[in-house]
């Protein structure tokens, strides 16, 4: 360790001390809530808080008070609601001891009184701030999937500015940044490839997700080691009173979750067991095979040690096998495999005397991948990760302030098969320090700076990223405006590999950055407007604007589906993101559009001696320039409907002049090549000038939930792809062979669950 | 108030945005080839300027990996850039050692060295591929004295101008038995001998060792007293600059493949009669 680390952890260690031991008391929140056209106070008004263990409420008396006792630290969502009142909801944070106080003035639902407006999760514009939208499970559950299960990913789909090629292949593209260029956590652990083969799901069902912060780009100072985005997905902890569960069937999947509680009101393990089965049903259902399987299995315990302190254990594993080209019958070509493994434990203390709260924590990740190309080009890669961090989060007041110590070592190993790269347990590390404040200077401005220092054993070397981030409400807590910004510098150590000829090769080589050149970066601007036009309709616009640098991409020369090298691009990534929202008790529908421009550039040598070059420009093969969404939920008692449509313009591919026989002539005695034979080469055009057919889908789900005491049963009916609209998912251009995504496909799904 | 139904301005380009959303989610064709292609042909040959007959393969590109006997739509002309002469060359078919047939080009003429040649492949709709390439001029030689006695005699030249190794070198020795008879020609190789000098590619050319082994392969007909010394010449195979990258092809306009240029060329120097007369050789040089 050098002496930079060893400052860094010397510092660290004077905090953990200084933090301090003793005896805690439970936090409070004290507060009263009014309305907020004549200051009465309101009676009766539901004041709620959900977090990761559950759920603590009451109700205002006459004054319109309410206290809430005994708040274990930690976050929650908080939300006051009271009948014909709009919803107001916040994210709070509590630190042993904690006495706070929170005034609410409710606004009345001016059009339709007679609406019953307390479901908690009814959002306001809060939940988004410049690139950062906090996803909670009931979220999840407006997007009609193939199965009576909801997923992190089916959301993702629709949030404007995430592209994905299709439903299969588990690729996502966040404005402009390629999938390794996103960091995924599960409770801080780094999960290298989340998604699922079939790009409904991810490792993240929503049974275990208690909320996901998803930033598009301008993360603040807490993140780093990618360059694009963050989706850091916090779990549940499993139920500490009572055994509960779940079990559903459908024909994509079948799913199994259990709650245990191993000491009642201390610590529980929550279990959750997720498989395909439509690989096997598929040729009785759809008449064709649909050869993909995968499955994830997810275990955490969770314990409060004592007063003070808590300890998580957390352990992931998910797999994933298919043929992409399912479409040539060859089972034994371009078959996908790849395995994820993460562990993770976490210690959290509290201090009775200080307003401190520390976290150490350890994770391990693994990802195994494989591609057979053909039976005899087989490639293989994997990754190893070690993170260790020590985080002090100061909670003074409205002000919180973040600091961490953190260090990280990869090993990788990848073999392409019979090409020259090739690389046997290359180890790099990093290690550094964060600090980043977040400031309530008043009811209206709040800053979030941060700083993130970061040294490599690869590339760059040290390097120093400021971030900042910033929310302005004009008209206060109630302000039907908001405006906000996000602002930072990253840089991404490790690097992942694909053949970007098109998006749909789910095959990515992780490896170190090269040691002699920078790794790459990226600067991000983000700002966003927020406006509630009605009381139930609220409309945001964010424009975003990144510079991206010394990113690896492949080359590709005249030989077939072979990549001669990787080159450095630079690059841009531009757009403007707008969405309209409906929020009713019994409605909810959503427009998203998302307009995007992604181009990058690099040198290319002009024929000759290859000493000049010309600077080449051309937007990558994951440049969607517009994307739809929309979505729509309608409630009626029990029954509720689900519809979803989606349309994304066709992405960019570079169209051929043709084939040729490549003869190579070995000198000026060799009359031979008059009659010898040749390899098969490809004259290409310019580089993804031409765009693949747009895409556009109509899902939709109908269920019915009963309820018997303490178990409901939920009976779903589905189809996906609804009018059956063949979208592209792959054309391969040696053969002719065109594959395209889902079919129409109709499910059925039960779900039983006790609570 | 009666209002008039009509189309606003202002909904216009929404509408129309409206439209050609709708319209490009109706396309669902995929167009890998370009259509207005950037390369029509392969061609893969070269010139050789010591050969009577020059050839040239020549393939049209096609849309499908698979090879297909369509006819070939293609006219091959070369042009002499210096002097404007055009060649028209001749398309035959030659069956290829994998069974199939492919198209070999072929015009009875000698390139010029120095000669910057162009060959255009054309369709009959007037587009196509053009190749050119500079066959190499024949090089200057600066001749040093010799060197040592009549057992080391050796001798540098110089190739001015010429900064690359090159494919092959040889020296030409022109001897005869006796002086009575006819000139022989017996050549040595030096493959890729020689250095990067200051003006050129410098050979160190090792006479006495060179005749010793001309005489060897010769002996039962040689006299010691009468062999005679004809000439000396240095034989080089000089490559156009494509054979550096053969697979570059930058000097291919809209096509692919390999056309580059050989000139074979032999450059003689009068050795001094001295010398001729110490390796044991009559000086008979003209």
């Amino acid at each position: 360790m050098n002496a930079f680390g060893k400052r860094l952890l010397w510092i660290g260690w004077l905090a953990f001390w200084s933090a301090g031991f003793g005896q805690a008391q439970w936090a409070t929140l004290r507060g009263r809530v009014v309305d907020a056209a004549d200051a009465r106070p309101m009676g009766g008004v539901n004041v709620i808080l959900d977090g990761a263990d559950g759920r603590v409420g009451t109700a205002t008396d006459t004054d319109g008070a309410f206290v809430l006792t005994r708040i274990r630290p930690g976050r929650y969502v908080l939300t006051v609601s009271f009948i014909g009142y709009r919803v107001h909801t916040d994210t709070l944070t509590f630190a042993f001891d904690e006495q706070r106080r929170l005034n609410v003035s409710l606004q009345a639902e001016e059009a339709e009184l007679e609406e019953v407006v307390v479901e908690s999760e009814q959002r306001t514009s809060r939940d988004r701030v410049a690139g950062l939208e906090t996803v909670r499970p009931s979220s999840l559950a407006r997007v009609p999937m193939p199965d009576v299960t909801y997923d992190l990913a089916g959301y993702l789909l629709t949030v404007p500015g995430f592209v994905t090629p299709g439903d299969q292949g588990g690729q996502l593209f966040v404005r402009g940044g390629t999938p390794t260029q996103n960091l995924v956590l599960l409770d801080g652990m780094t999960v290298y490839q989340p998604f699922h083969i079939i790009g409904f799901y991810s490792a993240f069902p929503a049974d275990i997700v208690s909320y996901a912060d998803v930033y598009a780009g301008g993360f603040g100072a807490r993140f780093g080691g990618r360059i694009s985005s963050v989706i850091d997905v916090v779990t549940r902890n499993g139920n500490k009173q009572r055994v509960v569960g779940a079990a559903s069937m459908a024909p994509f999947l079948s799913s199994v979750r259990l709650e245990v509680p191993l000491k009642p009101g201390r610590a529980s393990l929550l279990a959750s067991v997720r498989e395909s089965v439509i690989e096997r049903v598929a040729p009785d259902l759809l008449g064709r095979e649909l050869p993909f399987r995968f499955g994830d299995q997810f275990f955490k315990f969770h314990a409060f040690l004592n007063r003070t302190s808590s300890f998580s254990a957390t352990a992931l594993r998910t797999f994933d096998e298919g043929n992409i080209s399912a479409a040539t019958g060859d089972r034994n070509r371009r078959r996908s495999t790849w395995r994820n493994e993460a562990y993770g434990a976490r210690y959290i203390y509290l201090p009775e005397e200080y307003p401190v709260m520390t976290q150490v924590a350890a994770y391990v990740s693994r990802l195994e991948s494989r591609y057979r190309l053909t039976p005899e080009d087989e490639r293989h890669t994997s990754v190893d990760g070690f993170n260790g961090e020590l985080i002090f989060l100061y909670l003074l007041g409205d002000t919180r302030i973040n600091f961490g110590i953190f260090g990280s070592t990869n090993t990788f190993d990848f073999d392409l098969g019979g090409q020259t790269s090739q690389g046997t347990d290359v180890n790099v590390s990093s290690g550094g320090a964060y600090f980043d404040v977040r400031l309530d200077l008043n009811d209206r401005l709040r800053l979030e700076p941060g700083v993130r220092l970061q040294t490599f054993t690869n590339g760059v070397g040290r390097t120093l990223d400021p971030r900042l981030r910033a929310r302005w409400l004009p008209g206060g807590p109630e302000s039907k405006q908001q405006f906000s910004l996000a602002w930072g510098q990253y840089h991404q150590q490790i690097i992942g590999l694909n053949n970007e000829q098109d998006v749909t090769d789910v095959f990515t080589v992780w490896a170190s950055s090269p040691p002699s050149r920078s790794v790459p970066s990226a600067t991000h601007i983000i700002l966003g407007w927020q406006r509630r036009v009605l009381p139930w309709v609220e409309f945001s616009a964010e424009g975003y604007y990144k510079t991206l640098h010394d990113l690896a991409f492949p080359e590709f020369g005249n030989a077939l589906d072979r990549i001669e090298s990787f080159t450095r691009v630079d690059g841009t990534a531009r757009g403007l993101d707008l969405r309209l929202e409906m929020n009713r008790l019994w409605l909810f529908a959503g427009l998203n559009y998302s307009l995007a421009r992604v181009e990058y550039e690099r040198d290319v040598p002009l024929p000759g001696d290859g000493t000049q070059v010309v600077r080449e420009r051309f937007a990558p093969p994951h440049d969607r320039r517009h994307q739809f969404n929309a979505l729509l939920q309608l409630s009626r008692g029990a029954y509720r409907l689900n519809v979803r449509w989606q349309f994304g313009s066709g992405l960019p591919f570079t169209q051929i002049n043709g084939y040729y026989q490549s003869l190579s002539v070995d000198g000026p005695d060799d009359a031979a090549f008059h009659t010898r034979g040749g390899e098969t080469l490809v004259s290409r055009g310019a580089p993804y000038r031409a765009a693949l057919p747009a895409y556009h889908r109509l899902d939709l789900s109908v269920q019915r939930e009963f309820r018997f005491e303490r178990v409901a049963a939920t009976l779903q009916a589905g189809v996906i792809n609804a009018y059956d609209r063949s979208n592209i998912f792959e054309y391969n251009f040696f053969s002719g062979e065109r594959v395209d995504q889902l079919p129409l496909i109709p499910s059925v799904g039960l779900k039983v669950e006790v609570r | 108030m009666r209002r008039t139904a009509s189309f606003r301005p202002g909904w216009r380009a929404p509408c129309g945005a409206l439209l050609l959303l709708v319209l490009a989610g109706c396309d669902n064709e995929i167009t890998p080839l370009l259509v207005e292609p950037t390369a029509f042909f392969a061609v893969h040959g070269f010139l050789d300027s010591a050969a009577d007959t020059q050839f040239v393969r020549v393939e049209a590109l096609r849309g499908t990996v698979f090879t297909a006997g369509a006819p070939l739509d293609a006219t091959v002309t070369s042009t002499h850039a210096q002097s404007g002469t055009t060649v028209t060359w001749r398309d035959s078919l030659v069956t290829l050692d994998d069974g199939g047939t492919g198209h070999l080009f072929y015009a009875l003429f000698h390139p010029e060295a120095g000669g910057r040649y162009h060959l255009d492949v054309r369709r009959a709709d007037g587009r196509g591929t053009r190749a050119t390439t500079e066959l190499p001029p024949v090089p200057t030689l600066r001749i040093d004295a010799p060197q040592g006695d009549s057992t080391s005699l050796s001798q540098q030249i110089t190739l001015e101008g010429l900064f690359e190794p090159f494919n092959d070198l040889r020296l030409r020795y022109r001897v005869s038995p006796t002086g009575n008879q006819a000139a022989r020609t017996l050549s040595i190789r030096y493959g890729q001998t020689g250095r990067r000098g200051p003006l050129g590619w410098d050979v160190q050319v090792f006479l006495t060792r060179d005749l010793q082994l001309v005489r060897r392969l010769i002996d039962s007909e040689f006299s010691d007293t009468t062999a005679g010394f004809f000439g000396v010449g240095v034989e080089v195979e000089l490559p156009s600059k494509e054979w550096k990258m053969p697979d570059a092809s930058p000097n291919i306009e809209q096509g692919q493949g390999f056309f580059g240029a050989i000139g074979r060329y032999v450059v003689e120097w009068h050795l001094d009669q001295n010398a001729v007369h110490t390796m044991g050789f009559q000086d008979l040089q003209q």
